[in-house]
Formats: structure tokens, sequence, C-alpha cells
């Protein structure tokens, strides 16, 4: 028995180390994964598609600390649109693509492969792996695409549920309908292995739409219809056919703890398929053998659930392998302290920055005053004393559009007004206070409480900005989101915006709000509106190619540093352990995590 | 019911041990108490290791606007010297140690090289404010709802001991965690008052259960004969005799509410940063233990040292009041 | 009688339902529900989630509303969803099967240990033993129930773990741990000068030169009882079952205890086959017979001293049964190191995930895992049950019944077993009940440090997420059972003491 797994466990472990050595060439650019280039060309290094079925993953156990406990399959609902559960369906729902550590979509070409094939109007088709199935043995095909789009786009309305205000609510609960409601109302016939995506206007982040998420057969089934009359319905917009198809896909992959829906319920598309689940304690995903690529490294993944604060023992102790706490300086000192444990400190797709209230009658409406402000700010101070204890390569940020580890970052900052506010300048500003008169100024900083860190940037941006003349009140606040930043009662916000690698997002925090008013400002929190930032952005969010993407995103910077809405100060850290005995841990900042690329992870024996 | 003869029972045995010094000497009953407690050698010990801690956490750092001895403050940041280690030391030079000595940061610095020492001074002055306001409020409100309802009885007591049972529903962690999450913000006086609020509920059921016994004695009859009015009847003639009781759970009550306190402020209810107390400074500092364990350390050497010298005044205090537990068999 | 019970039945109806509002509205107020979704900057996106989630929790109704709304739903029995759409009974289930698995061990073991601790050390008031103990208690009284958990996850898992490795006792630890061990046997036996002296002496070279021992054997890495062990074990049992229940004066009862420990050592020898794998009904039915067949020895061999001498043989027939089952568990020991990677003390969770063994494998899978916690909550009712038992029998010894009884002649081992020892109990019964609500306070942070995610974890995430039907579960558990524990010890003491008057 033993010397059986032992044979086994060596021929894996030679067929992972290739994957892990392809891991490692690819991160030493940064910019691609094993499986290929971040653009969508399709330029190949990715593992051969047809590798030899007889390929068996090794009989190893790999622990991953989850902090928040699973809770639904379908993690596109509003309801299950939790890191947790995208974290635990990595891997195990097959994905056109997945978010690499730059930010940016990787093709998993063994999923299939997409590219744009008419750029006006923009047009995407989508190929999938001939032998793609389910893990029940169903082929992944066009209906699971069509109905994936029905279900994000919003499309369908709901024949009775309205919200407070009287309109309707979608159909199908959908975590966010961007991109999918771009599209023209799409079509194939049941079986294809092969569609075509119509965008009605151009969008610059095509690349992350691909719709394919739940099994549709699941969800005819359940509904009581054939697939040809799920599709059918979708296509004559027969919105009470589909009512009992919603109430599933709504409803029914909601799990209580340590339910796992029967294996017909939750077929896998992916490497691995949830096998077990112990309320509160773990949730196991197992190689699925009806996976028709490349076995994953390891045969079991494990996710145990755990608060952050018991990781690091947790670790210590080996009852975990892998971990990604909040960092913070005692917990990178003692992970570094450990033995046998590999710590990984990068900065994130989160960054802080301090937002001036440019409501009508605000003394913030004054360009100047922001120019004073923006001059006293210690940033370089909050970095030197607050972040380099953690991450010690951290730098100020200058760029809002952009993260200070992307490559593109020094080309955009270049030339566009940041380095005037480089250096704090007290003299400066307290000269333009002078000339203003108005030395002695109050200025509320409203952030969320309870938080050490913003207290302390509180703390020397009013040692510094009080030097200059401001009066600066620390108005830490429970609940600033939900009272003080809509109602505009502040002078100064600070928080940090969750991003990606794709500026689009971006949009919506720099654009003319709808109004000035609690409902109107959306992101937009401070009221900022200029006119060639609203042109370049509609310009922006329509332009698929990159190259012009980048000039048009260096404009709206530049314009930033002109106007002064908002100030960066530096990018959150992110931070990742993991014992030593484990290979093929690939550090991802992005909201796929550590996990995107689990089937990678590997034990040494 | 028994608290009367007892009293007699023990001056009895006062008066006893006085005569092996050939005088007989008359004494109160507060100067018998008082001797009883000073005799208990762990409640004197726990006395002044209290005291001990008040004096050290209020007159280092000082309170409010009046300096302290120590030169360093809570708030001030400073270069971190030698990784924050502490400077504390208390081998002796012949023993092979560094000598007697304090050094500039006996009990090391934090991450951004505040005085540690500084910073658990001002854990403590907090942790004791939270803990004594505790033990204040439960009490005068434990002892007014036990006496009010076991003196009149009746639809008072009713309403009053419903009340009670409505409280004591809800466990005193999670009740006191719900307050706390609203009231911790508003600082530790809130905090205080807040769980203070929320742990009377023993001491009056307490109270009222000696009321009840008491106001059908004589003396109380002879006082309500004699047209004494209720509240005069309920403050001079019946409250002394509960006073031990009184006593001895409001000690306890200090002794629980620093540890809820502390159990509070790492589940992050409690003192909310920039404030520290004890408990908060542990939670902090929880990860520390293995790269910089003086962090960790050094606020739970002093809460145990706080908690456990109240525990002990209080057992003190339980045997001066009810001398039956410390009388020795045969 | 009945209309007592059914009025304060009522009366808890109305508290419960009171207090319920309460813990409603603190947890409505608590903070921002939609604080995981600020801060996204894809508007769109972010918003929907909000307007969802909002809808869900009918943020846009006061909150009592909110509130009759969840009490309508529990009505027709629904618990309602948590703010991810989960049902909330679905959470509850397991959660309080881990709270009761984490609370029950430590609470009986707490009762077992302090209640015997406690009368021993009553029995020798003011003894060092008395002394030390008392110092215990109110050290355990005072110490943070998370600052002793996190030493413990440090030192008695992580750091003993890492010692397993190469698991040898260093000379100095030996002669400290005999020394501790002959202070401690020293102060429980008491006696004058040359007694302590002796049994210092004898404890402190015994327990060093077993520490050596098994250093020395490596039985740490492959540990075990074996045979011998096995026998002297029992038969040790035997006549300590004797002392306690029967005492020597007579040989019966003894003879009884010994030939039911033969039986047992005989049982042991040929246990193998039905003992290889067994089940938890088969431990239970092994020692249900175990006790049957000490009394029946007890009867037939105690002749007219049976009254003594059944449940002498019986209690000697549960402790080697015990005795076995322990070995059988360390025989699987090796096993199961190899399984864990060599480290069986386990800092979270209740068990490897998993983790497939035969009995005595689990059974150790499970011990590695509870042994962290159920010491942490452990400490503090140990220190409660401790020092309420020492009182409660110090109250009885010094009772006018005690004293007749030692006044007729009969031994202290009598007085103290048969007179004293039950009377002291019936406070600490009621203390059970009155200790419930610490016990679940206690949980909420236990849970926390040990990353179990019970009925304390539930409650404290839903307060930290502003999230009030999983609390409001948590809290129809914890706060109706005090309140029926509450009205069990109110309906008890009416029954109990006539004078407490009825109505």
């Amino acid at each position: 028995m033993t010397i059986k797994r032992r044979g086994v466990a060596f021929m894996a472990v030679t067929a992972a180390s290739a994957l892990v050595l392809a891991a490692c060439g690819g991160d030493d650019d940064g910019t691609t994964d094993d499986n290929g280039a971040p653009d969508d060309n399709g330029a190949a290094e990715d593992p051969d598609p047809d590798a030899d079925p007889g390929d068996e993953p090794s009989d190893v156990v790999v622990t991953y600390a989850s902090e928040q406990e699973f809770t639904n399959y379908a993690n596109n609902t509003s309801e299950g649109n939790l890191l947790a559960n995208q974290h635990v369906v990595n891997q195990v729902k097959g994905s056109f693509w997945r978010y690499g550590p730059d930010g940016l979509a990787h093709p998993d070409e063994e999923f299939g492969t997409y590219d744009v094939v008419s750029e006006d109007p923009l047009m995407v088709e989508f190929n999938l792996h001939p032998e793609s199935v389910w893990s029940d043995g169903e082929p992944i095909e066009c209906l699971d695409w069509i109905f994936g789009w029905a279900a994000r786009s919003g499309y369908f309305q709901h024949p009775t549920d309205t919200n407070d205000e009287g309109d309707p609510l979608p159909l199908f609960s959908t975590s966010g309908v961007t991109g999918y409601e771009d599209w023209v109302k799409p079509d194939c016939e049941l079986g294809d292995k092969t569609f075509t995506a119509e965008y009605e206007t151009p969008n610059a982040n095509w690349v992350l739409y691909a719709a394919v998420d739940m099994p549709a057969h699941v969800v005819a089934r359940e509904a009581g219809m054939s697939n040809e009359e799920l599709l059918q319905a979708i296509r004559d917009e027969d919105v009470d056919a589909l009512l009992p198809a919603a109430e599933f896909y709504n409803t029914g992959w909601v799990m209580a703890p340590g339910e796992l829906l029967p294996e017909e319920l939750i077929p896998s598309s992916g490497r691995y398929k949830l096998t077990d689940w112990q309320a509160g304690q773990s949730i196991t995903a197992e190689w699925n053998e009806n996976y028709w690529g490349t076995p994953p490294a390891a045969k079991t993944i494990v996710f145990r659930f755990l608060d952050q604060d018991q990781q690091t023992q947790a670790l210590d102790n080996l009852d975990v392998d892998i971990i990604d706490p909040q960092p913070s300086p005692d917990l990178v000192n003692q992970l570094q302290g450990l033995q046998g444990v590999n710590v990984h400190i990068a900065d994130s797709f989160t960054y802080e920055h301090v937002d001036f209230n440019m409501r009508p009658g605000h003394y913030f409406e004054d360009r100047d005053l922001r120019e004073a402000f923006a001059k006293c700010l210690p940033r370089e101070l909050i970095v030197e004393n607050l972040i380099h204890p953690v991450n010690p390569d951290a730098q100020v940020l200058n760029a809002r559009l952009t993260y200070a580890f992307q490559p593109d970052y020094d080309y955009q900052i270049e030339g566009s007004g940041a380095d005037a506010y480089a250096e704090q300048d007290i003299d400066g500003a307290r000269a333009i206070l002078e000339d203003k008169d108005m030395v002695g100024t109050e200025v509320r900083i409203v952030y969320t409480e309870a938080n050490v860190r913003r207290q302390d940037q509180v703390a020397l941006i009013r040692d510094a900005c009080n030097e200059a003349g401001w009066d600066v009140v620390d108005a830490g606040s429970s609940d600033p989101f939900g009272v003080e930043i809509p109602d505009g009662n502040f002078d100064i916000a600070m928080f940090a915006w969750i991003g990606s690698g794709y500026v689009a997002g971006t949009a919506s925090t720099f654009m003319t709000p709808q109004a000035c008013t609690a409902e109107g400002t959306g992101n937009n929190n401070v009221c900022y509106s200029n006119e060639t930032v609203d042109s370049l952005y509609r310009e922006l969010l329509q332009e698929v190619d990159i190259d012009a993407q980048r000039e048009l995103v260096k404009q709206i910077e530049a314009q930033l540093w002109e106007d002064l809405p908002t100030i960066p100060l530096f990018n959150h850290e992110y931070l990742l352990a993991w014992a030593d005995d484990v290979e093929g841990v690939t550090p991802n900042p992005t909201q796929h995590g550590v996990t995107a690329t689990k089937h990678e992870w590997e034990r040494a024996l | 019911m028994s608290a009367q003869t007892d009293r007699s029972a023990t001056s009895g045995r006062q008066s006893a041990d006085a005569a092996e010094g050939m005088t007989v000497v008359a004494r109160t009953q507060a100067e018998i108490i008082r001797r009883r407690f000073f005799r208990h050698r762990a409640a004197m010990a726990g006395l002044v290791t209290l005291l001990f801690v008040i004096v050290l956490a209020y007159s280092s750092i000082g309170v409010g606007p009046i300096p302290g001895w120590w030169d360093k403050t809570y708030m001030s940041t400073a270069s971190v010297l030698d990784g924050g280690r502490p400077t504390l030391s208390l081998v002796p030079g012949f023993l092979g140690g560094d000598g007697i000595r304090l050094g500039e940061h006996p009990f090391g610095q934090d991450n951004v090289g505040i005085d540690y020492f500084a910073l658990v001074m001002r854990g403590t002055q907090q942790s004791l404010t939270v803990a004594f306001l505790i033990g204040f409020v439960s009490t005068v409100i434990g002892a007014t709802v036990g006496a009010t309802s076991g003196y009149f009885r009746g639809r008072t007591e009713a309403v009053l001991m419903r009340f009670t049972d409505v409280m004591i529903a809800i466990p005193v962690l999670v009740f006191a965690a719900i307050l706390a999450a609203a009231a911790g913000r508003a600082g530790i006086v809130a905090l205080g008052v807040a769980i203070g609020a929320v742990t009377w509920t023993g001491l009056a059921r307490l109270v009222r259960g000696e009321f009840l016994s008491l106001r059908e004695k004589e003396f109380v009859e002879a006082a309500r004969a004699a047209g004494t009015r209720s509240t005069r009847i309920i403050f001079k003639h019946i409250m002394p005799n509960t006073v031990g009781v009184i006593i001895v759970s409001a000690t306890l009550a200090i002794a629980a509410g620093i540890l809820l306190e502390t159990a509070l402020s790492y589940l992050d209810l409690g003192v909310r940063a920039p404030d520290v107390s004890l408990g908060s400074l542990i939670s902090r500092y929880e990860t520390a233990m293995q790269t910089r364990p003086w962090l960790f350390w050094w606020p739970g050497v002093f809460i145990v040292a706080i908690a456990l010298s109240v525990n002990f005044i209080g057992d003190g205090l339980r045997d001066a009041f009810d001398p039956r537990q410390t009388r020795v068999r045969d | 009688m009945a209309a007592f019970m059914v009025r304060r039945l009522v009366i808890s109806v109305f508290t419960l339902l009171a207090a319920s509002f309460i813990v409603f509205w603190g947890t409505s107020i608590a903070g921002d529900p939609m604080s995981d979704l600020r801060g996204i900057q894809d508007e769109g996106d972010a918003q929907q989630q909000i307007d969802a989630r909002s809808r869900r929790m009918r943020l846009g109704d006061p909150i009592f509303v909110r509130y009759l709304a969840w009490l309508g739903a529990l009505l027709t029995g629904d618990l309602g969803e948590n703010k991810f759409g989960q049902s909330v009974s679905g959470i509850l289930g397991p959660a309080v099967s881990a709270t009761m698995q984490l609370v029950v061990a430590a609470t009986v073991l707490a009762i077992v240990l302090g209640v015997t601790i406690g009368i021993v050390s009553a029995l020798r008031q003011y003894s060092g033993f008395d002394y030390s103990l008392t110092f215990a208690a109110f050290l355990f009284f005072s110490l943070p129930v998370f600052w002793v958990a996190v030493m413990l996850k440090q030192y008695a898992a992580i750091d003993f773990n890492n010692w397993l490795r190469d698991p040898e006792i260093a000379v100095p630890v030996i002669v400290v741990l005999g020394l501790v061990s002959g202070l401690a046997w020293m102060a429980i036996v008491g006696g004058d000068r040359q007694r302590r002296l002796t049994s210092f002496g004898v404890a402190a070279v015994v327990t060093a030169l077993g520490l050596w021992a098994l250093s020395a054997s490596g039985w740490f890495t492959d540990p075990g009882l074996g045979l011998i062990a096995v026998v002297i074990l029992s038969l040790g049992g035997a006549v300590g079952a004797t002392f306690l229940l029967a005492g020597f004066r007579y040989r019966q009862p003894l003879t009884a205890a010994l030939v039911t420990a033969g039986i047992g050592i005989v049982f042991y020898l040929f246990s193998e086959p039905v003992l290889e794998d067994p089940n938890w009904l088969m431990i239970l039915l092994l020692a249900v017979i175990a006790v049957g067949v000490g009394l029946v020895v007890g009867r037939y061999v105690g002749g007219i001293h049976r009254r003594q001498a059944m449940p002498a043989a019986a209690l000697s027939a549960f402790f080697t049964g015990g005795v076995i089952f322990i070995d059988y568990l360390l025989q699987a020991y090796s096993t199961y190191l190899s399984r864990v990677r060599g480290r069986p003390i386990s800092t979270i969770g209740a068990g490897t995930p998993n983790f497939q063994g035969d009995f005595w494998e689990s059974g150790l899978d499970s011990i590695g895992h509870l042994i962290l916690p159920t010491t942490a909550l452990l400490l503090i009712s140990f220190a409660v049950y401790t020092r309420y038992s020492r009182a409660s029998m110090l109250e009885v010894m010094n009772q006018d019944y005690v004293r007749t009884a030692r006044s007729k002649g009969l031994t202290e081992r009598t007085v103290v077993t048969k007179h004293a020892f039950r009377n002291a109990l019936i406070p600490i019964t009621t203390l059970m009940a009155f200790d419930f609500g610490a016990v679940i306070g206690g949980a909420v942070i236990t849970e926390r440090v040990f990353g179990w995610q019970g009925m304390g974890h539930m409650f404290i995430k839903g307060l930290q997420e502003v999230d009030p039907p999983p609390v409001m579960a948590f809290f129809l558990v914890a706060g109706g059972s005090i309140v029926v524990f509450n009205m069990l010890a109110d309906i008890a003491y009416a029954y109990l003491d006539p004078r407490i008057r009825v109505g």
C-alpha cells in the first residue's frame, strides 16, 4: 500500500516539477504566468491541451487558511459575491481567464480561447476546448454561455418584484451588469462550442466578459425544463417561463455551512471539484477526474476557516500551509522569524488617498486651497513611518489610475505634474493660506475609525499641516460611508479604493456626477467635475487598442494633477506566507487571490 | 438571617482574644472587621500590590495636565532603539547580568517608538478607571434595585425583579459586547458605565434576599412603629446590615470588570484606538509574542496583578465580614 | 405548584421577548452593515449589491418594524437569513454542536476535578496544599482567557510539537518536575515532619526516575502502557476504589475489587479482536458489562459486606476498563503521529480535515484538537468549582450532624464520604445552573482564539457585521437556556426548601 502510493507520488512529482519550473519562469518578468501572455493573442507557452490524460496529481494535501466561510456556488449573484466564495470556486468553476498577479486577465487556454474578430462593431469570438465537459459528463457549450449572459446582464426584469422606488428588479440576481449590458442579445445553437458576442458600443475591457460560469443544464433541470426549453425561453424573452430558472439561480446554490449540495447540483468545470465541507472547519476540493486537460499538481486542496489573528500560529504549527492575512508590522516580523516559512510582501490593488470636498460653497472648491493642503501633506513621512515597517520597498504613490508596481507606472507619471508635490512645501502652503487670508481654517478629516494606521496618518497630517496654518481636526466616524460622506459633511475624506488592473472602474470616481446629492454623487464623493476629464473617459471606455488607452490614461492623470480633486498617498500592502515545503505558490494581490493558481500548489516530499 | 447571631458570636471570640492580654477592650463592629481584615495576610499583600500599581500608574506619567516623574509620554514617538527591546534589567552584575537598572525604555518601545512603559501605565490607568466605574455603577444600581424591591415588595418588587430577569436572560458578555459596540466609541467612561449597567443583577438578587429577611426583624418593626420614613429605614437601619455583602460584591465586580473590559477589547469591542487599555494592548500585540514578547507580557502581567490583588482583597473582606469560613475546625 | 410553574413559564416567555428586542436593537445600531462593500471603485457593481442587501435586510424600515418581521417569521419557525442570504437555521445547527463539543468536555472535567480538589482542599484546610490551591484558584480567576490561550498555543502546541521531533527531557527539567511533584504530594499527604519528608522524598525520586526512564526509552515517540503497567494500574485502582467506597476494615470488598480487576486484565489479554476497531456504542456496552461484572463479583465475593463490596468492585471494573481504553489509544499513537506529520497537538479546529482512521486514531485526532481549548475553558470553571466546593464542604463539616456522626465513632472516611460529601454537593448543583451564562461567555472568546466556528463565533461575527438574524439565533439559544435554567433553579428551590413561599 505504502510502496504503491510512493510510486505514484514520484511520477506525479516529476510531472508537477515541470509545471513549477514553468511557473517560476513566468514570474521573472512579472507580467506573465504559466498560461501565456496577458494579451489575448493566444501566443502560448501554455500546457499542451492534449496532455496525456494518464497523468495523475500527486496524492498530497495543501491547506489554505480562509477567514470567511463559503456561502454560495453562484458567486456572481449579489448574495454570492464574496471574496471567500471566489477563492473556493477558483479552478473549480473553469473560466476563459483569471486575474494574474499583474491585475490583468490571463487566458486559460485549456478551457478555451477568445479573441476580437471585428473592431467595428466590436465582436469577440469564443472557442471552448472541444473536450470540455462538466464533471457530470455534460458538455460545456452554448447554453452555458448564453445563460451566463442572461443572468449577468440584467436584460430580463422581474415581472412583480420592485425596489423601493418602484423600479422592477432584475430577474436574475447579479453582482453587476457592467460589460454584459453592452452585448447585443447573443444567440447560438445547443451543443455549439464556438459562439460570438457583439458589443453595441466598443468596450475597452471586453477581455473580462466571457459569460460562461454556472452549469445551465442544472438550472434547466431544477426548473423542470429541458435544455431546449431554457434556450428557447431566453430567445423568446419569455419571462414567465424563465421565472423558475431564475428562482433556482438566485437561491438554489446558497448553502448553509457544512451542507454541501449533492454533486449533481454543483458539477465542476475546472481542475478540482468540491467534495466535503465541515461546517466552520474546512472545505475540501479534490481533483476532478473528468477534467480534460493537464491535471493539477496536488490531488487535494483544503480551505480551513480561521480568523486572521490565529493564522500565524496555525502556520507555525503546520495546521495550515498558506496564509494571506492583513499585514501589520508585528505580523510581518513574526512570520519572518518563523522557521521554514516563506514570506512575500508587496503592493496590493488598494490605494489610500485624501479627497477634498468640492461641493458648491465649500472652500475647497478653490483649487489654490486644495494646492495649499496638498503641499503640506507629509506623504513621504507617512510612507516612511507607517508603511516601511511592513513593506520596506513601498514608495509614495503618484497616480490614481495606475499602481506603482505596474509596468506602465513610470510612463504614466512622467510629466503628469505629480513632481510639483513630490516634496513637502510647508512654506508654499502657508504663503497661499496667507494670501487667501485663510490661516487657521478648520479641516475635518473624516475616515473609518477603529483603524490605528489611519489615526496615525491623521496625526502626522495634523502635525505637518497645522504648521502651515491649517487647523486639522481628527473626525473619525463609525459609519462615514453611511453618514458623513454622502451628506457632504466633511472637509477631507480619507479612505482606500479597491481597484484592479483595468482603469475603466475609475470612471465613476472622476466623471461628473448626476447631482451633488447623497444619491447622485455615486463614487464621486467630492463632486468633482471637469469636461475634459469627462470626454477623455468617454473615449477611454470605448477604446479597444491598448496603446491608445495608455495615452488617454496619461491625459486624465495629468488633468487630475492639475485639478487636485484627490491626492493619492500609498499602496496598501499584500502579504502572503507559506510553508517552504509547499511549491508552486504564486502571490496574487488581485481579487482572485493566491488561490487563482491553486492547481500549481505542490508539496515537496 | 443569622447575621445578628454571628456578629455576637464573633465579638465574643474577639473579647476572648483580648482577654489573653489581661484587659478587656470594647470594640465596635467596624473595628473588629478592620482588625480581622488587616490580619488577613493574602488580602494585605493584595492591598499593597494594588496600591503600588495605582500609585505607579498615576504618578509615573501623571494625570491629564499634571506631569508625572517619568520623562516620556504615551503619545510621543521617538526613533526605535535596539529593535525596541526593553532596557529593564533585574539581574545584578555579580550574577552575570547587566546590573539592576531601568534604562531608557524599561519595557521597550512599540512600532513607532512610543515608550512602552508609558503606554502600559496609560493602559493601566484606563483599565483601572473602567474597572472601578464598573464596580461603582453596578454596585449602586444593584444595591438600589435590590433594596427597593426587597423592602417594598408587592408591585415594585414585581416590576424590578422582572426587569432584573430580562437583564439576566442576556449573557453578560453578550450584553456588554452589544452596548460596547455602541458605547466604546464614546470613550472609556461611557464604556465603564455601560458595562456597569448590565452587571448588577447578581448583587440585586443578593441584596434583595438580605432585605427580605431583615425587614421582618424586630428592630425594623420598631423603627416602622416609631413612624420612621421608608427611605430612612432602608438606608439607616437595614443597609448597614447588608454592607458586608455589598462591599464584597463590589470588590469582586471590580475584578470581574477588569477582565470583562479586557475580553471586550480583545474582541475589538472595548476601548478604541488611539486610546489604550491593558486589554487592547494585549490584543494588539498578540501576534508579537514570539518576536517582541515584552509587548505581549507586560500588559498581561499588570492585568493579572490587578485582578489577583483585587480578588484577594475581596476574599479578605468576605472573611472579615463573615468569619464562618475561616473558623478552624475542632 | 402547577400554577406556580405556569406563572413562572409565562413570565419567562415575556422576559425573553423583552430581552430579544434589546438584543435586536443593539445589534442593528452597531455600525455599517455595508462596510465590506465600501471602497470598491467599480461603482455600478458595488451599488447593485448594496441595494440588494439593503432590501434583504429591510434597511428602509424602522428597527421596530424589522424586529416585528423577525418575530413574525420566528413564530412560523423561520430564523431568517443572514446578510449573505444563508439560512440562519442551517448555520445554527453545526454551530450549536461545535460549541457543545467544546463546552461539555470542559464543564464535565471542571466539575469532576474542581469538586474533588476543592473537597480535598477543605479536608486539608490551612495546609500547604490548601494555600497553594487557593492561590492557584485566584490566579486562574484573574487570568484573561485569551492571554492564556495564546500561551497554550505557543508552548503546549507549537513548542511541544517541535520538541516531539527529538523528545528528550533535559536533566534540569527532570529535577524541577521531581521537586514540584514532591512538594505537591507532601502537601496533600500532610502529617508530621517525618511523614512529610518521607512523602516528599519518595514522590520526588519516583517522579524523576519515571521521567528519566520514559525519556531514555523513547516512550514519547512510541508510547504505550503494556501488560505490566496495565496490571499495576488496575490493581492500584482496585485498592483505591476499595479505600474510597468501602475501607479496609473487612477483607471481602478488597478481594472483590481485586478479583474484578483480575477479570479485566484477563479480558485485556484476549481483547484484540473486540477492540481492534470498535465504535462508541461498543465501548459503552463494554463499560456497562464491566460495571455489571463488578456488581456480580461484589455480590458473590462480598458476602455479608456486599453493600460495600459491590460499588467498590464496580468502580474497580470501570477503572480497569479506562486503563485498557487508554492503552489502546496509546497503541494507535505512532500511526497517528505519522499521519499528522509528527504534530499531534493542533492549535485550531475540531479535527484534521478529511481525516479517516480507525476508532483509536480518530479518538486521538479529537483529543489533539480538543485538548487546548478545553484546558483554556477548564482553568476558569475549575477555579470556580474548587472555591465553591471547598466553601460548601467546610460549611457542612461544621454542621451538627457531622459532629454527631463523628461522636458515634464512625471513621473519618465514612463521615466524609457518607455524610458530608453528598450534602456539600447540593449548592454545587445550583451553581451549575447559574454558571451557564459564564460558560457561554467563555466560549465566545475561546472559539475565537482556537478558530472554532461555533455559536460564539456566530454571535461576534453577526455583531461585527451588523447582521441581526444570526445574533438573534444565538440569543434564542443562549438566553433561552439561561431563562430555562433559572426557572428550573427557582422551581427546584421552591420544591427543596419549604420555607420559600409558592405563589
